[in-house]
């Protein structure tokens, strides 16, 4: 099957507790990738949120899994059900580059359940800690648009929007 | 109107069994690089591996890290890490399959005061031998610009066939 990845839009901001993407999910694809190509923290962990009609969705009904591979230790298997957010999707404490994340949202205008996987690399002072995760929204809604929020204030985050078709 | 975003940068191609497999391209046009590897068999069974390159220049300086679980067919699975290596290793690629086959992102790259780092997911068919594929990730803990990625094989193996294509994501 041909595919073609399609540009949406794009959001950046610097010093800020969170960013929002509104209005990129439409019912012009079932299937969307977003790329983080900068995340810098001081040092803290980024995660995500969908939004829907009202606003950012923060309630307690996310679910998630991820692999935290490691270059400079263990691994680690970090699950959450019932959480209020997904991820982490990257983390960064003022190391050259800070992180970047692809996450790819499947159907989220749809008014069923919200899924999506990520894959994520970084630098840490200790090393590369790398991100695969897997997570869903569980709220049968149609959902618009994206939320990033730091565990702390975010100091440079880029985001991208692709449609896949 | 919204239009393709994924550009084709260019192809390298295997030919005359060579040492190395580079693909340049990569500059500020695009802040994220996707990249394709198909069938890269060894002239003998041997470890893939791989390094940016800057300014055309293979690095094989000790500033390579990287980490990935890799899911071999008939084993358990790995949890495998390294630090300050010369380069990033993979997997022992029989030499008379298919190859090795993956999907990199790459990020940073082309920022020249950042470190280069990327994402991968690989399969191929090693010489235990099983099917052995698995996802992780890299980086190039040198603060400059990278223009490409190079692929080598550890043991002094040439390549017999194979192709990387890259790719960039355009706004």
């Amino acid at each position: 099957m041909a595919t073609s990845l399609q540009y949406i839009t794009s959001v950046s901001g610097s010093n800020i507790s969170d960013l929002s993407i509104t209005n990129c999910f439409t019912a012009n694809y079932n299937v969307y990738q977003v790329i983080l190509n900068e995340i810098e923290f001081s040092s803290s962990d980024m995660y995500f949120r969908f939004i829907n009609g009202s606003g950012v969705v923060s309630s307690s009904n996310y679910d998630d899994a991820v692999h935290l591979q490691r270059s400079y230790g263990d691994f680690a298997e970090n699950k959450t059900v019932d959480g209020t957010s997904l991820g982490s999707i990257g983390y960064d404490d003022n190391q050259n580059g800070g992180g970047a994340t692809v996450i790819y949202v499947y159907k989220p205008f749809t008014s069923n359940h919200t899924f999506c996987t990520w894959q994520n690399a970084g630098q840490s002072g200790s090393g590369t800690p790398v991100r695969r995760g897997v997570g869903v929204l569980k709220v049968e809604e149609s959902h618009t648009g994206i939320n990033f929020v730091g565990g702390d204030t975010i100091e440079k985050v880029s985001a991208t929007v692709y449609g896949v078709k | 109107m919204a239009t393709g975003s994924l550009i084709k940068i260019g192809t390298a191609t295997a030919s005359g069994s060579p040492s190395t497999l580079k693909i340049t391209g990569i500059d500020t046009t695009y802040n994220v690089y996707m990249l394709v590897v198909k069938n890269l068999i060894p002239s003998s069974d041997d470890t893939i591996g791989w390094r940016v390159t800057k300014g055309g220049s293979i690095q094989s300086d000790s500033e390579y890290d990287n980490v990935r679980q890799d899911m071999p067919s008939a084993a358990g699975f790995q949890d495998n890490e390294e630090e300050n290596a010369t380069g990033v290793t993979n997997a022992t690629v029989e030499s008379t399959g298919d190859g090795f086959f993956a999907t990199f992102y790459l990020f940073n790259f082309p920022n020249a005061s950042e470190y280069s780092y990327g994402t991968f997911e690989h399969v191929t068919w090693v010489t235990t031998p099983q099917l052995f594929g698995g996802a992780g990730g890299f980086s190039h803990t040198v603060a400059s610009a990278s223009d490409g990625l190079s692929f080598y094989f550890t043991g002094g193996a040439t390549f017999s066939s194979g192709e990387i294509v890259l790719y960039g994501l355009n706004k």
